[in-house]
C-alpha cells in the first residue's frame, strides 16, 4: 500500500534515506539532497524540520532547506560542520544512507502570508531554514506583494547558495540587499553588519510579513529595528534553534520557559517568543 | 473501584504468584539507602522502606535503555528492543504513583514514546499509603500527595500490623487480586479501620506553607527576578543530582553504541540528562541559553510549579522531598517556597 507509507508520518523510528546528491557551498557547509525509501514522501512545510541519524554518531534536528514538493522522496538539508553528527555527515559520499524521521515543528504559516509583502531576514546559516520559505514564495510570486530579501554573512566565502543569491540579485521581482561583516579583494557590495541594509529602505508595516532567522544575538537588533519601524510584533516571524533528542516534546532539551521547541516552534512570532525570557 | 483485605502473612505468596506472569520489581536495602530492583527473594522485600533513591517512575525510563538495534549499512534498519516480561512494581508510594502519572502525561500523549509506552504498558502498579511523611524535605502533606487516585491498580493501605486494606482501582487490579485467592472482600468493620487510619494520617500530615498549588504557582510565576535564584543556587554542584532522583524529570539524551563484539550493528541508547548540568541549555554555535546556576535552578522550579501548572493542570512536583535530601550543597525547595511565599517553616 504505497499511499498508506506515504502518509505514514515518520516521527518515532528513522526511515532510510539515500544521499542522492552532494554540494559543497562553503568551507563548512554542504547541502545534501536526500531521498526517502519506498518511495515515502516527507510533505513538510517551509521552516520545519527533520531528525537525521547518522550510524554511530546518534541523531540531530536538521532544518530543511528545501520548498515543500508535494509526493516527493526528495529534500534537501544545508548542514555546517559543526559538532560530532554533522562532521561524520560530512564525510559520507553520495549513495550513503542516513536515518530521517520528521518532519517535526510548526513551519511557517504560509497561508497566512499570502497576500502580504515579505520580508527575509537572514544572518549566515539562517539561510538554510529560510531557503525553503523564500523558494516557496518565490514559487508562488503572484501570491504575495513585495518581496525584500536581506542578507548577511560574515564574509563574501561563507555565503550559502551563492548562485541563487545572483539570481536573487537579478530578479527584478525582489528586492535583494547583501552584506559581509569583513570584506576581502573579490568584494566590492556592502560591509557592515544585517541591520546597516536598512537605511534607506522603506516598508509598508501593516501589510509586512518578517521571517527572520540568523545567530542568537541577531534577532535583538533586527526585532529592534522592525519595531521601531511600525511592525507589530505578531508580524514578526522567527525561527529558533534548540539541541534536541526526540522531536516529540519529551527529551526536554529544547525547552524554552514553557513551550518546546521542537513541537511548539521552531517558528514563533515575536509576539509570543517576546514573552519567553529565555527565547532570544 | 472495590476494597480488598490482604493478610500481611499472605503478601509473600501473594507475590510469588505474581511472579509466574510479571518481573517483580520491590523496594530493597541497598548500603544504606533503598531502590526497587527485581525481587527474587521475598524476605528481602522492605516495604517499611522510607523512600528510594531512585524513582520508580525511573523503571519506566531506564537509563542506557536500547531504543532500537540498526545496521552499520543502513542506520534506519531499525528494529525495535526486545521485550521482556511485564513489570509488577509492588510497593509504589502514592508521591510516586503522582510522579508516574505525570511521566505518563509526558512519554504516552501524542505522540507516544514507544519505548516508555511498551515499558508501561502491561505493567501492574501496587502502590502503598504511607502512614507518616518520611523525609524533613518532604512536602507532601502541601502537595496532599499522601493521597491518590492516580495510576495505581492495587493500593495497600497498612491500616493494622494484622492485615492490609487494598482499594483495586482498575479491572486489571481487581482481577488479579480476586483470581490470585489471597484477598477477601471488605466489609464494614474494615472500613472503619481506614477511617481510623485516614484520622491518624491527616495528624502526621501537616502542611508546611498551607497553599493551594495554584497559589503557590502563582507565587513562584512571580519570582521570576527575585534574587532567591542567585542566593539558593550559591553552592549548587551543577551535578544532577536532584534531576536523576525526581520523579517527574524526563530529560534525555541518545547517544548510539557500536559495540566492539558487533562489528557492523549497534544500538541507540537513552540516557538520563539534567537541566541543571553546565551545557544543558547549549546549542550549536556554543551559546549557552541558562549559563549561570540561578538560571537553571529557577528552570528548575518553574519547569514544576509553573510550566507544570500550565501543561498538566497540576504540580510537576510531587513534594516527595528527594531533590533537597539528595543535594550535596543542601539546597531544599522548602526553603525556597518558603522565601518564594514569605511563610517561614518551623525546621524539624
Amino acid at each position: 500500500m504505497p499511499k498508506l507509507l506515504a502518509t505514514t508520518p515518520m516521527l518515532d523510528t528513522p526511515v532510510t534515506g539515500t544521499l542522492r546528491r552532494i554540494r559543497t557551498m562553503t568551507s563548512r557547509e554542504k547541502l545534501f539532497d536526500v531521498e526517502l525509501s519506498d518511495g515515502r514522501a516527507l510533505n513538510h512545510k517551509p521552516g520545519q524540520f527533520v531528525m537525521v541519524s547518522v550510524y554511530g554518531s546518534g541523531e540531530a534536528p536538521i532544518s530543511i532547506s528545501s520548498p515543500p514538493a508535494p509526493e516527493s522522496p526528495t529534500f534537501q538539508l544545508c548542514v555546517r560542520d559543526a559538532g560530532t553528527l554533522t562532521h561524520h555527515l560530512h564525510a559520507l559520499d553520495e549513495g550513503a544512507k542516513v536515518g530521517i524521521r520528521g518532519p517535526f515543528g510548526n513551519g511557517f504559516p504560509v497561508e497566512e502570508m499570502e497576500g502580504n509583502d515579505i520580508l527575509f531576514v537572514a544572518g549566515g546559516l539562517g539561510l538554510a531554514p529560510l531557503r525553503s520559505l523564500i523558494r516557496h514564495v518565490l514559487e508562488r510570486r503572484t501570491r504575495f506583494g513585495d518581496v525584500t530579501i536581506l542578507f548577511g554573512a560574515r564574509n563574501p566565502a561563507e555565503r550559502l547558495f551563492r548562485d541563487e543569491l545572483e539570481e536573487y540579485a537579478s530578479d527584478k521581482s525582489i528586492r535583494f540587499l547583501q552584506t559581509v561583516d569583513v570584506a576581502d579583494e573579490s568584494w566590492s557590495g556592502r560591509v557592515g553588519v544585517i541591520t546597516t541594509l536598512f537605511k534607506g529602505l522603506e516598508f509598508q508595516p501593516h501589510s509586512t510579513v518578517a521571517a527572520i532567522c540568523g545567530p542568537p544575538v541577531m534577532y535583538k537588533f533586527v526585532v529592534l529595528e522592525l519595531l521601531s519601524r511600525g511592525f507589530h510584533e505578531g508580524r514578526i516571524y522567527m525561527s529558533l534553534e534548540r539541541r534536541m533528542c526526540c522531536g516529540m516534546g519529551k527529551c526536554g532539551q529544547c525547552q524554552i520557559n514553557g513551550v518546546y521547541v521542537c513541537k511548539d516552534g521552531p517558528v514563533f512570532r515575536y509576539l509570543e517568543a517576546k514573552r519567553l525570557p529565555e527565547a532570544l | 473501584m472495590r476494597d480488598w483485605v490482604l493478610k500481611r502473612a499472605d503478601l509473600s505468596p501473594f507475590l510469588e504468584y505474581l511472579s509466574e506472569k510479571w518481573k517483580l520489581m520491590a523496594p530493597q536495602r541497598r548500603g544504606e539507602l533503598f531502590e526497587f530492583r527485581e525481587l527474587h527473594d521475598t524476605s528481602e522485600l522492605r516495604l517499611d522502606y522510607p523512600t528510594t533513591m531512585i524513582p520508580p517512575s525511573r523503571l519506566f525510563l531506564p537509563d542506557g535503555e536500547v531504543l532500537y538495534r540498526f545496521r552499520a549499512e543502513d542506520p534506519a534498519s531499525a528494529e525495535a528492543a526486545p521485550q521482556e516480561k511485564p513489570m509488577a512494581v509492588v510497593g509504589i508510594h502514592t508521591c510516586d504513583l503522582e510522579g508516574i502519572s505525570i511521566m505518563d502525561e509526558i512519554f504516552l500523549s501524542a505522540p507516544a514514546d514507544r519505548a516508555y509506552a511498551n515499558q508501561r504498558e502491561g505493567a501492574l502498579l501496587i502502590g502503598m499509603e504511607c502512614s507518616a511523611p518520611c523525609l524533613d524535605e518532604s512536602l507532601c502533606a502541601d502537595k496532599q500527595t499522601f493521597h491518590t487516585e492516580r495510576t495505581y491498580d492495587l493500593l495497600l493501605i497498612p491500616v493494622s500490623e494484622d492485615h492490609f486494606l487494598v482499594r483495586g482501582r482498575t479491572s486489571l487490579g481487581n482481577d488479579v487480586a480476586d483470581g490470585s485467592g489471597f484477598f477477601r472482600p471488605a466489609t464494614h468493620s474494615d472500613r472503619a479501620e481506614l477511617d481510623e487510619f485516614r484520622g491518624s494520617q491527616a495528624r502526621k500530615f501537616r502542611p508546611k506553607f498551607g497553599l493551594s498549588a495554584d497559589e503557590l504557582s502563582a507565587q513562584v510565576r512571580s519570582s521570576w527576578d527575585d534574587l532567591l535564584w542567585r542566593a539558593q543556587s550559591r553552592l549548587c554542584l551543577s551535578c544532577g543530582a536532584c534531576n536523576v532522583v525526581c520523579p517527574t524529570c524526563h530529560c534525555f539524551v541518545t547517544r548510539d553504541h557500536l559495540p566492539l563484539s558487533e562489528r557492523d550493528c549497534g544500538t541507540r541508547n537513552r540516557h538520563w540528562t539534567g537541566c541543571q548540568l553546565e551545557n544543558f541549555a547549549v546549542v550549536a554555535g556554543g551559546e549557552n541559553f541558562r549559563e549561570e546556576k540561578s538560571n537553571r535552578l529557577r528552570h528548575r522550579v518553574f519547569k514544576k510549579e509553573v510550566y507544570g501548572m500550565d501543561r498538566f493542570g497540576r504540580s510537576g512536583c510531587v513534594g516527595c522531598g528527594r531533590c533537597g535530601h539528595f543535594c550535596p550543597a543542601e539546597i531544599r525547595l522548602v526553603e525556597i517556597f518558603s522565601q518564594i511565599s514569605g511563610k517561614e517553616v518551623a525546621h524539624a
